[in-house]
């Protein structure tokens, strides 16, 4: 709680910042145009001279433009008007600089590369399983299917699973599979399978149904942990279900009856 | 014959059979494949509730904590064929495993891991076998895709 206050705090503060450097740029700037202007006599001459001068426009900068102007001898005893127009100009400049620079880290702060190349990523994938829930089932299969050169996306709402699993490299989607669009956004209809892996068997049939819903045809494979929920799932779409001890108690079996 | 640990107590062992230690869900499975094919078994379980099913499926059982040597010795660990340890808890199939493999160095271990790091210990205390139950249904998953994929 007190760590979100001291986020919101130094957000707020920066904030605070930036307007107020904004606004002595924007200050700055129309004295440094009065200024030339008084130097000058033209309004025109110091709008041009300030702007080429803050945005270095054709190498225009302050000291080339006040010699070009007192060059003509508009103006005798330059020396020290062209010292502060400098120091002004600097000054604004460094403002402005410094403002773009915040607004520029802001913004891309704020936009979440790899999350919106996943999206990107996922939404033309085509023939790939969609893995819902990265359980330790889905962390074993994951392997597995890269094991075995099959295309797959994860989709989690975790976001620390989310981030460990960006860590290491999977195509993850961070949202609900229980929601359509996120489900659409896995491109569920090119999808080879969809496999309802969490914990919860409530989660995994909510999820079964929504997916046999929106396209019949693609293959459902659910985790049970519950044997009693497996018809429960069969029913609602799943094509394949099991119960992961199930499949473990029969294999152990069959190998002991082999002694 | 239903023999009961009480029974097995006294020294009515069987020979040759298989332990299973854990009537939970793996447990259920490994007795009924077991069961289906004739095989000779005593399931030591902790629970009473569960331990009451059995004798009345009519199944030998020993009423027990298998992590404790005596209770092994009580199933017949020294006359047994093999053991199946598929407990939940991973602690307690490593514990039943190094006492199963100290009483019958002979006897043909399998045990039941849930994370993968424990599966390295238990073969270091003696397992012969291990069963994942994540790494054996993403198997059946995995092989489900590639026939899809065929």
């Amino acid at each position: 709680m007190s760590q979100h206050d001291e986020l919101d705090g130094s957000e707020k503060t920066a904030a605070r910042v930036i307007v107020i450097m904004l606004i002595c740029a924007v200050l700055l700037a129309l004295f440094s145009i009065a200024v030339v202007a008084l130097v000058t006599h033209s309004l025109y001459a110091a709008g041009y001279y300030t702007m080429s001068a803050l945005f270095d426009v054709n190498g225009e900068n302050a000291s080339t433009f006040i010699s070009a102007v007192l060059g003509s001898g508009a103006y005798s005893g330059a020396f020290y008007i062209v010292i502060m127009i400098s120091l002004l100009d600097g000054l604004a400049k460094a403002v402005i600089v410094g403002f773009l620079i915040a607004v520029f880290i802001n913004l891309l702060s704020s936009i979440d590369i790899k999350s919106t190349l996943d999206v990107i990523t996922a939404k033309r994938q085509k023939d790939h399983v969609i893995v819902c829930g990265y359980s330790m089932l889905a962390e074993r299969l994951c392997k597995d299917m890269a094991r075995d050169n099959l295309r797959f996306v994860i989709i989690d709402n975790d976001p620390e699973k989310v981030g460990t699993l960006r860590d290491l490299k999977y195509n993850v989607i961070d949202g609900d599979f229980t929601q359509k669009n996120v489900l659409e956004g896995a491109s569920l209809k090119n999808a080879r399978a969809i496999i309802f892996a969490t914990e919860s068997d409530f989660i995994n049939l909510l999820g079964i149904v929504t997916a046999h819903h929106m396209y019949p045809d693609v293959k459902i494979i659910a985790r049970a942990r519950q044997v009693a929920n497996v018809t429960k799932m069969q029913r609602g779409g799943a094509e394949l279900c099991l119960v992961p001890e199930v499949v473990a108690g029969l294999e152990l079996g069959e190998h002991v009856l082999k002694l | 014959m239903t023999l009961t640990g009480v029974c097995m107590a006294r020294g009515l062992s069987l020979e040759g059979h298989v332990i299973v230690c854990g009537y939970g869900t793996v447990g259920q499975k490994v007795i009924d494949v077991l069961y289906e094919h004739s095989v000779r078994f005593v399931v030591i379980e902790l629970d009473p509730k569960k331990v009451e099913h059995l004798k009345e499926l009519g199944y030998n059982v020993i009423e027990g904590d298998a992590t404790f040597s005596k209770v092994l010795k009580s199933a017949g660990i020294d006359n047994a064929k093999a053991i199946a340890v598929v407990m939940d808890d991973d602690a307690k199939n490593l514990f039943t495993v190094l006492a199963a493999h100290d009483i019958n160095k002979h006897l043909f271990i399998a045990a039941r891991a849930n994370d993968e790091f424990v599966r390295e210990k238990l073969i270091e205390a003696g397992a012969d076998y291990i069963v994942m139950p994540q790494r054996a249904a993403s198997k059946e998953i995995v092989s489900e895709l590639l026939k899809t994929k065929a």
